[in-house]
């Protein structure tokens, strides 16, 4: 059921797909082998276009063989997946007429490593959490398990689906019935510090079984601290109760976090916290939970050192970040046609908000939590634009928008169609045109589109449109991330201010900086 | 340090005896627990069991020795939970007051029989008989339908049988050997079902959720017996290739639904099967494109077929702006022409009234069958807030589940007494929405408080 609304939700404005078998006389033929000996591997699984409407199925005979048949020209993927083999994917791409039909998909046989989770006096430890990672490119660590690997009622886990490779093991105590709190995560074998891991090597297909993995009772030390919560709110709700969340930070391959109650009055106490570095945040019961389950709400501070010593007297204080209603209307610049509005509000270009406005300009943004905002709101039909804004009787600089409090508002938004319409050339230190570079220009004054690119052509040509206004404009060889949120400024003593008018202007010239 | 050895505590034992009888204004504060852990079946010792020891802060393990005995010696006297724990044994706890005899001067004595659990494990493959990796596997067993549920879909519900439902006990996921294991389970008679890994999108012919020993139908599915410690291995299930039909069709929307502003409305379109509406088998959903939908993978049987149209302009907050359900049998061919004609929702104003001897307690109101599309909230009314709303009901049959909660305050059993809307009566029947509002909701709700009360009292 959640996976359909995910679906919902998250394609609204795509065009809509109705699954067409795919049809042709086209067809794909090829063998699975196994990729170190080389034979035939029966009984794999391929499935091709896995994502494409009309996904088939195949598997591979004695022989290896398969074969699909009745395709159209294009591309085609084809996803073979074994027991005892990685998974491997393979583009083939059809030309009309051309049938393909010598194929192959070798498959490298996977490696596991087995084994089970002990306590120090050899008791198995159920329901434990096994991580497996290994070092990437970069030397990094990065996750290498499917999925949650579990330890089992008897203790046991298994780990497959391994590449050839160098493997670190991390195991957490869960919560298994009679357990011991005093336990602490460990890496394979013992050790608690991940500089005293050691590595479990594999080869391509090998079984590593009867891996020990021995927990370390190690105590920790004892943090305790109080949570004040915003004015009205009860530490307890409808049966339910605030707590408090230690999460690690920082730690190779894993984070995890352990909780604990607040007692009536906001105090908490968490036992058996191993040294570390570690992030404390407050989770309220519904129906406040939603709006401080993430963000920076209830966040002591992201760094809390954890050393061999008991913590006392640490205050988180909880801000309400419940989500509100946001309301406001679109107001149209003389000359503008009215029409409908779109509104959005993104953070980091995720959109967080989205309405329109009715036949009177009005409009509710609905559930907008309290927090920082780029605004946007653009016409259906007649491509005017929001630009400039007002939140009560706050001008928004650059369509920057902070809601805060319980009834932020109302937001108005000023909507244009007006447009000045610049070109220009970008050119070297010697006067010769420059393809393939940037003009950059960003709003000197409160917008809603605070930013426009025009990007230059092979003769070193530009052109671009944007709301009438004065501008910082600078040339460059790439658009910086930072531009949109106004984190990226123009280079230092450079940029140039330019007023546009709406029409025509000037053709500017920008110069490029040598590069150094 | 705990102990196991047993001299060392009748030692602990008899001075603190002495301790005892030596007058004193501050009675001994100390005690101590010992015992022993056996399998309850065949009152053998579990040598090396792990016992837990727990009141407050302090926290003591230890383990039994080869005549399975185990001892904490000289605590605090007062209550504990004592805990004994063994792999392949039902977990089980007891509080036990730590205290030595006044007469004999032994510590308390404690006695855990513990009941070995039974294991039920196999292997599932796919269509080609190799294993597969990510089958999502469940264990089923029947039990007695709540009556007062009745028909209404139960989660985790696969068939029917007689006056009992098969229901979904535990579920698994195989690892990249096929395997699968269900343990701690008590004694009984079990079902497994298996279905694909992953999305079961692979066109027509798919594979299907499959019941041991090899058959579609949960009904068929055969029965694993097992008692109290016994491993029944072997319960491999290959999964079972078929292709199904296809269902196509077009949501028709309401005649006077406005036209312009439709960028943000999608229509969506789902099947269940009639009789399992929680089996999710054989139901990709559908974007209805100018209102055309096609799904695939049908089975022959009975399904609903219903068709949502969303404006999804608010984001996070959709809205239904229309809705129709039709009822489609499958046989063997794929059926098309299917018409869903949507009409608007409805909303139902409703009260809660308790009976006069009866405290209002919460009552939490949920239509049924809910749409696959989450979209009818569950309700809440009672004490606080004697009325409630039913909104975005499009058309269908609906029965009401109507739950105080909890169902037992104080010795008082609440149970629905009525539920009128418009002046008709339908606790039993259900209630049908076409497009109009049907009037106002009643929901009468009784408790049988001096019943109870004098069964608790007696």
């Amino acid at each position: 059921m959640t996976a359909f609304l995910l679906a919902l939700v998250a394609t609204p404005l795509a065009p809509a797909q109705i699954s067409n078998p795919q049809s042709g006389d086209l067809s794909i033929a090829g063998t699975v082998t196994g990729a170190l000996s080389g034979a035939p591997v029966a009984g794999a699984r391929i499935v091709l276009d896995g994502n494409g409407p009309g996904r088939t199925l195949a598997y591979s005979d004695a022989a290896g063989h398969f074969q699909f048949a009745g395709l159209p020209p294009g591309a085609h993927n084809l996803l073979a997946s074994r027991t005892g083999y990685l998974q491997s994917s393979q583009l083939v791409v059809l030309t009309p007429g051309q049938s393909s039909t010598g194929v192959r998909i070798p498959l490298a046989p996977q490696a596991a490593i087995a084994g089970t989770v002990e306590d120090q006096d050899g008791f198995p430890v159920a329901s434990a959490s096994i991580v497996v990672f290994t070092r990437g490119a970069q030397g990094q660590l990065v996750s290498a398990s499917q999925g949650g690997i579990t330890s089992d009622e008897r203790g046991r886990f298994r780990a497959a689906g391994l590449a050839a490779g160098h493997y670190y093991l991390h195991a957490e105590p869960g919560m298994a019935r009679n357990w011991d709190p005093r336990y602490a995560a460990v890496y394979y074998p013992a050790a608690l510090k991940f500089e005293n891991a050691e590595a479990i090597e594999v080869a391509a297909g090998q079984e590593r079984t009867g891996i020990v993995i021995r927990l370390v009772r190690s105590g920790g030390v004892r943090v305790q601290g109080r949570v004040e919560m915003p004015p009205g709110f009860a530490v307890r709700q409808s049966g339910e109760r605030a707590q408090i969340a230690l999460a690690t930070v920082g730690t190779p391959g894993f984070g995890r976090s352990t909780y604990a109650p607040l007692a009536d009055d906001g105090s908490f106490t968490l036992n058996n916290v191993q040294p570390g570095k570690y992030r404390l945040e407050a989770s309220l019961p519904p129906p406040y939970s939603r709006g401080f389950t993430t963000g920076p709400s209830g966040v002591l501070e992201p760094n809390l050192q954890v050393g061999s010593s008991d913590i006392s007297g640490i205050v988180v204080k909880v801000e309400d970040s419940r989500p509100v209603d946001l309301p406001g209307s679109v107001v149209f610049e003389p000359g503008t046609k009215p029409a409908q509005v779109l509104v959005f509000l993104y953070q980091r270009d995720s959109e967080q908000a989205r309405t329109a406005s009715q036949e009177d300009g009005s409009f509710v943004l609905r559930g907008v939590r309290p927090g920082k905002y780029r605004l946007a709101a653009a016409a259906m039909e007649e491509g005017a634009r929001g630009v400039s804004a007002r939140l009560g009787e706050t001008s928004l600089p650059f369509g920057n928008l902070e809601v805060k409090g319980p009834h932020p508002g109302p937001l108005v938004i000023t909507m244009s169609s007006a447009t000045a319409r610049v070109e220009g050339l970008i050119v070297n230190a010697a006067g010769q045109p420059l393809s393939g570079k940037y003009a950059l220009f960003r709003a000197t004054k409160p917008g809603l589109r605070p930013v426009a690119v025009g990007t230059s052509e092979a003769d070193g040509r530009f052109s671009t449109e944007m709301p009438p206004g004065e501008y910082r404009v600078w040339p460059a060889a790439s658009v910086p991330a930072g531009l949109r949120d106004g984190s990226a400024a123009a280079p230092p003593g450079q940029g140039q201010l330019v007023t546009f008018v709406a029409g025509g202007n000037p053709p500017l010239s920008l110069e490029m900086p040598a590069v150094k | 340090m705990p102990s196991c050895l047993r001299r060392v505590s009748s030692v602990l034992g008899f001075c603190a005896v002495l301790f005892a009888q030596t007058p004193s204004p501050t009675p001994p504060q100390t005690g101590a627990i010992e015992g022993d852990v056996t399998d309850i079946l065949t009152h053998k010792p579990l040598a090396g069991a792990r016992v837990k020891l727990q009141a407050g802060d302090l926290l003591l393990f230890t383990r039994c020795d080869a005549n399975g005995r185990f001892q904490f010696p000289e605590i605090p006297a007062g209550n504990y939970l004592v805990a004994p724990d063994q792999p392949g044994y039902l977990a089980f706890g007891q509080t036990v007051r730590a205290a030595y005899s006044i007469i004999s001067g032994t510590p308390t004595q404690v006695h855990f029989p513990l009941k070995p659990y039974a294991v039920v494990s196999g292997r599932v493959t796919d269509s080609a008989g190799v294993p597969m990796q990510g089958a999502s596997v469940e264990l089923l067993r029947l039990r007695a339908i709540d009556p007062e549920h009745g028909d209404l879909p139960t989660v985790g519900r696969r068939a029917i049988v007689g006056n009992r439902e098969m229901v979904v006990a535990d579920g698994a996921v195989t690892n990249d050997l096929g395997e699968y294991r269900f343990a701690r389970r008590s004694a009984g008679s079990y079902y497994v079902g298996a279905r694909p890994a992953g999305h079961r999108d692979d066109g027509d012919e798919t594979e299907r959720l499959t019941y041991y020993p090899r058959v579609l139908r949960a009904e068929s599915a055969r029965a694993i017996a097992v008692s109290d410690g016994q491993q029944v291995s072997g319960i491999d299930i290959q999964l079972i290739r078929q292709a199904g039909v296809r269902i196509s069709g077009r949501a028709v929307p309401p005649a006077d639904s406005p036209k312009g502003r439709s960028a943000m409305v999608s229509t969506y379109v789902v099947a269940w099967r009639q009789d399992a509406p929680q089996e999710e088998e054989a139901m990709l959903p559908s974007y209805a494109v100018e209102g055309a939908f096609e799904l695939k993978n049908f089975l022959p049987g009975q399904y609903v077929v219903e068709a949502v149209a969303t404006d999804q302009t608010d984001l996070g907050h959709p809205r239904i702006l229309a809705g129709g359900r039709r009822t489609v049998e499958v046989r063997d061919k794929n059926v098309g022409g299917v018409e869903i004609a949507m009409l608007p929702p409805v909303e139902i104003q409703g009260s809660v009234v308790f009976a006069a001897n009866c405290p209002a307690v919460p009552v939490a109101i949920q239509p049924a069958p809910f749409s696959r599309i989450d979209r009818i909230a569950r309700q809440i009314a009672g004490a606080a807030t004697p009325t409630f709303t039913l909104s975005s009901l499009i058309p269908g049959h609906y029965m009401l589940i109507v739950s105080p909660e909890p169902r037992t305050v104080a010795g008082n059993r609440y149970s629905v007494a009525s539920v009128r809307l418009g002046g008709r009566e339908v606790l039993q029947s259900g209630f049908e929405i076409a497009g109009q509002p049907p009037g106002a909701m009643r929901i009468a709700i009784t408790c049988s408080g001096q019943i109870e009360a004098g069964r608790v009292a007696r």
